[in-house]
């Protein structure tokens, strides 16, 4: 068993709002996230999967402490993270930090690209000893951009070349480990593999853990560790890539795997056997 | 998986693609636009070249001889009730633009003063109109809650006030005193909340906007994430913000001082030159056509211009 860097303990967030602003309607409560509990290995990566509206990014919203818990606990590293305040949050922010999906959404369009890789290191109050300029053309180089282009704005950047700029942004304050909330998801299949390449490469340079929440199962399948499928705000079933993929015990995970378009010719039988069922019953 | 391609095809993911020569800046996109409307060449020529009269004023009571408060008895026919002496309000050699009736007055300079006035007041009331309704925007939209309720009930009970009618009580009410300030304060006191209500409105589209989230995520601080975010995604909102707002404090400054609330005599104004007009429009129709007439081109500028950068900057959001 390897040791894990961060651990989610019986992990809930219920959502209260109010009834469409009337006066006397009541109010609502919707549980995102039932229970969860995972843990990430050291130097590994932990794929959350899930439809949408299975909770798994609220549980990454949750694990970047942009959102707090309803219940439960959160250790990183074996301190409690589960509401840190001031100085823990600050440490916390140095060691943890996200790749969002959408890579023009998240990087900020009247900044240039300096500016924007360097945000974490200005907020946090961090000055690397090469000097800003120099860290940021390094970080560009290592995300395989083009270091002269560290003035332009994010609009003059193609979607791939843009994620890569999230990355190196993610990548400033030199986190122990990153989030990907759907990093890929809107990027071309043949980008995504690049991409994926990429956040390979750099895990076995820098020894970095990923969370990778991805709805495409693919894409889980050629970055993950481990796996946990995520259903209407729970974990139904974790364990092992090989595992999950190879020998699926949950009927949900089934049938996602089902629903995936394969080349495997022997889960392409399963699938056919996996859709034949089903009409059975309908 | 062997679907990974190799890592050639990365090299050429990453650094190729790029436009040759790299895409303009925003600024100098808009920029070229605007300079493709023939409307906006004007405009910009007319705001430039009222701004260099109003500047210049001084320098044009030297060059004609003739002061804003300087009486020309010759040139007027006081046989007549003071009519200006010559065709079309007295233009000639000597008074470029005509003088005043009723004391020769030479209209050109005091054209060119009452620029200033009306540019000074006009500019001042945006930059504190604008100044106050960003920063009160931003945190009533960024913020949220107890401070957005207060700030939201401010600006409903100041624009659902009779305007006009309380600026006109309260200027007539306040002593003499230094005109030109007053109207600045009192015209941000009921401009402000256009600005704060536009630009309110879109900070909390920005505040859920995944770079503040990514902000948030790298430990940036609230106020840090309004100033260093969201307040650089304003800046085109702001500026036609700005320049609309500045044609309609001239017209508000001219129509209170045409009321006689506004800038008082003997300091020039336009509106106060156009108020006076009145009693000679039938005898001198050009001393209410030349001030009104650098008004009315002011305003239209102001507002062609203003118009234009909304639109050119419109279409840079959308692409």
């Amino acid at each position: 068993m390897t040791e894990s860097i961060l651990s989610a303990k019986h992990v809930s967030k219920v959502f209260v709002t109010r009834g469409d602003g009337a006066v006397f309607a009541g109010t609502t409560r919707f549980t995102a996230v039932d229970d969860v509990s995972f843990e990430v290995p050291r130097g590994k990566t932990l794929g959350i999967v899930g439809e949408s509206g299975s909770g798994k990014s609220t549980t990454a919203r949750i694990v970047a402490k942009l959102i707090d818990p309803t219940e439960g606990t959160l250790e990183f590293e074996g301190d409690d993270v589960t509401k840190p305040s001031g100085r823990a949050l600050a440490a916390f922010r140095s060691n943890v930090q996200v790749v969002f999906q959408d890579p023009f959404s998240s990087l900020n369009p009247r900044h240039t690209v300096e500016k924007i890789i360097s945000a974490p290191l200005d907020y946090q109050g961090i000055t690397p000893k090469q000097g800003k300029r120099a860290l940021v053309r390094e970080l560009l180089e290592r995300v395989g951009l083009n270091a002269d282009h560290a003035q332009r704005y994010p609009g003059q950047f193609s979607g791939g070349q843009a994620q890569r700029i999230g990355i190196a942004r993610a990548l400033a304050v030199s986190p122990k480990l990153v989030i990907c909330d759907e990093a890929v998801s809107a990027l071309d299949v043949s980008v995504q593999a690049r991409v994926i390449n990429l956040l390979n490469e750099l895990q076995a340079e820098l020894g970095l853990s990923y969370v990778f929440i991805a709805h495409d199962l693919a894409v889980v399948r050629q970055i993950a560790d481990t796996v946990a499928v995520m259903s209407k705000g729970r974990i139904v079933e974790q364990g092992d890539r090989d595992a999950i993929f190879g020998h699926p015990q949950h009927e949900y995970t089934k049938t996602l795997l089902a629903a995936v378009p394969q080349i495997n010719p022997e889960w392409e039988l399963e699938r056919v056997r996996m859709l034949a069922a089903e009409g059975a019953v309908e | 998986m062997s679907t990974v391609p190799s890592e050639l095809a990365v090299e050429s993911e990453a650094k190729g693609a790029l436009p040759t020569g790299g895409a303009p800046t925003p600024a100098r996109r808009v920029i070229a636009t605007l300079m493709k409307s023939p409307a906006v060449v004007v405009s910009v020529c007319i705001i430039v070249f009222i701004a260099l009269l109003a500047v210049c004023a001084p320098l044009l009571a030297v060059i004609t001889g003739w002061g804003p408060y300087d009486f020309d008895k010759s040139a007027i026919d006081s046989d007549l009730g003071g009519i200006p002496i010559g065709p079309l309000g007295g233009i000639s050699a000597e008074h470029w633009l005509g003088v005043e009736p009723g004391n020769g007055r030479d209209i050109l300079v005091r054209v060119a003063y009452g620029a200033q006035v009306s540019l000074t007041i006009a500019l001042s009331a945006t930059l504190v109109t604008m100044t106050l309704g960003v920063v009160l925007g931003m945190v009533a939209g960024f913020f949220g809650g107890l401070a957005d309720q207060i700030i939201s009930r401010v600006m409903d009970f100041l624009m659902a006030f009779p305007t006009l009618i309380f600026m006109i009580a309260l200027l007539s009410a306040l002593p003499a005193g230094n005109r030109p300030v007053l109207l600045v304060i009192v015209l941000s006191i009921f401009g402000w909340p256009y600005t704060a209500r536009v630009i309110r409105g879109q900070t909390m589209t920005l505040r859920n906007s995944e770079f503040v989230e990514a902000a948030r995520a790298s430990g940036a601080r609230p106020m840090r994430i309004a100033f260093r975010e969201v307040l650089p995604n304003l800046r085109g909102t702001i500026i036609v913000l700005a320049t609309l707002a500045v044609p309609g404090y001239i017209g508000t400054e001219a129509g209170l001082s045409f009321l006689g609330v506004g800038v008082m005599p003997p300091t020039p104004s336009w509106g106060q030159m156009i108020s006076t007009a009145v009693g000679w429009y039938a005898v001198d129709p050009m001393f209410f056509l030349i001030p009104g007439t650098f008004l009315f081109l002011t305003v239209f500028s102001f507002t062609v211009l203003g118009d234009h950068l909304r639109t050119a900057l419109d279409a840079g959001d959308a692409a």
